[in-house]
C-alpha cells in the first residue's frame, strides 16, 4: 500500500473524529520520516498494521471517548449553551460590582467634600480630629471604589470577549 | 510485560526520551523501542495525553523542505519524571517482596 492509499483509507475510517486531521498529519509525517530514514514506504505501512487496529488502539485511550455524531452534537451544543449562560452570569456579576464601585466613588467623594467643609467650622480640636478621621475614611472609600471599578471594568470587557468567542464557535 | 504495568510506564518513558532535547514522532518510537516495545499507533494517544496534561509542548520546524512536528518537555513534564523517581523506591520494595 502506498502512503496516498493508506491516508485515504485512514481518512475514510476516521469519519467525523474531532482530531481527524491531526491524526492524518501524524501518520503522514511518520511515513515521510520512515522513508527519509531509509525504510521502504510499503513495508513501513504494513508494519503499522490494519487501519481498524490503529483506530481501536486510539479507542483504548481514556482521553477521548468515541461517540456517535448526534450524541457529540447534543453534548457540544449543551456545553456551549451552558458556557454562554455561565459567562453571562459572571458578566452580570461584574456589572453589579461596577454599580457598587460607582456608589463607593460618588458616596466617598461627596462625604469627603462634606468633611472638608465641616472642618472649617470645627469649634474644638476634638471635632477637627473627628472630621479629619472621617475625611481619611471617605477618601479610602473613594479609592477603593476606583480600584474596584477598574477591576470590574477589565473583567467585564474580558467576559464580553469570551461571550463573543463562544458565540462565534456556535456559528461554525 | 503486563499491559497495565506497561501502560503506566509508557508515558514516563516518552517524557524521559524528551529530557535531553525535543524530538519527533518517528524518533521517539525508535528511542523508546530500545527500552520497551512501542508501536507508532500507541505513541499518538500518549503524545496527545501528554500534550493535554501540559507535560509537552509542540512546535514545528522546517526540515529538508518540509515541516516536522517537535515535542518538547515542559517543567510539569520534568516534575512528572521526578514523581516517578519517587515511585521507584516503592516499586523496588514491592518487587523485592514478590521475588523473595
Amino acid at each position: 500500500m502506498t502512503k496516498k492509499e493508506f491516508l485515504k483509507e485512514l481518512r475514510l475510517s476516521l469519519k467525523n473524529e474531532a482530531d481527524k486531521e491531526e491524526i492524518i498529519n501524524y501518520y503522514d509525517e511518520l511515513i515521510d520520516e520512515a522513508t527519509l530514514n531509509g525504510e521502504i514506504e510499503s513495508q513501513f505501512i504494513d508494519r503499522l498494521g490494519p487501519i481498524d487496529d490503529i483506530i481501536k488502539q486510539m479507542d483504548k485511550t481514556p482521553y477521548k471517548k468515541r461517540e456517535n455524531k448526534s450524541v457529540e452534537v447534543v453534548k457540544k451544543t449543551t456545553s456551549k449553551v451552558s458556557r454562554l449562560l455561565l459567562e453571562t452570569l459572571i458578566m452580570s456579576g461584574y456589572a453589579l460590582l461596577m454599580v457598587v464601585s460607582f456608589s463607593f466613588i460618588v458616596g466617598g467623594a461627596f462625604q469627603t467634600v462634606k468633611s472638608v467643609s465641616h472642618m472649617g467650622n470645627a469649634s474644638t480640636n476634638e471635632v477637627m480630629i473627628y472630621y479629619i478621621g472621617e475625611m481619611i475614611f471617605t477618601i479610602g472609600l473613594c479609592l477603593m471604589g476606583i480600584g474596584l471599578m477598574w477591576y470590574a471594568n477589565a473583567a467585564f470587557r474580558k467576559s464580553i470577549r469570551k461571550i463573543k468567542t463562544i458565540a462565534n464557535e456556535e456559528e461554525k | 510485560m503486563d499491559p497495565q504495568l506497561k501502560k503506566g510506564f509508557l508515558e514516563v518513558l516518552v517524557l524521559a526520551s524528551l529530557k535531553e532535547e525535543p524530538s519527533y514522532g518517528y524518533k521517539i518510537v525508535q528511542d523508546v523501542s530500545e527500552i520497551i516495545d512501542i508501536s507508532e499507533s500507541t505513541l499518538y494517544p500518549i503524545l496527545k495525553r501528554l500534550e493535554q496534561q501540559k507535560f509537552v509542548k509542540i512546535y514545528t520546524e522546517q526540515h529538508q523542505s518540509r515541516l516536522r512536528k517537535y515535542y518538547m518537555i515542559t517543567q510539569s513534564g520534568l516534575n512528572e519524571i521526578d514523581k516517578s523517581k519517587r515511585d521507584y523506591e516503592e516499586i523496588t520494595k514491592i518487587y523485592r517482596y514478590i521475588l523473595r
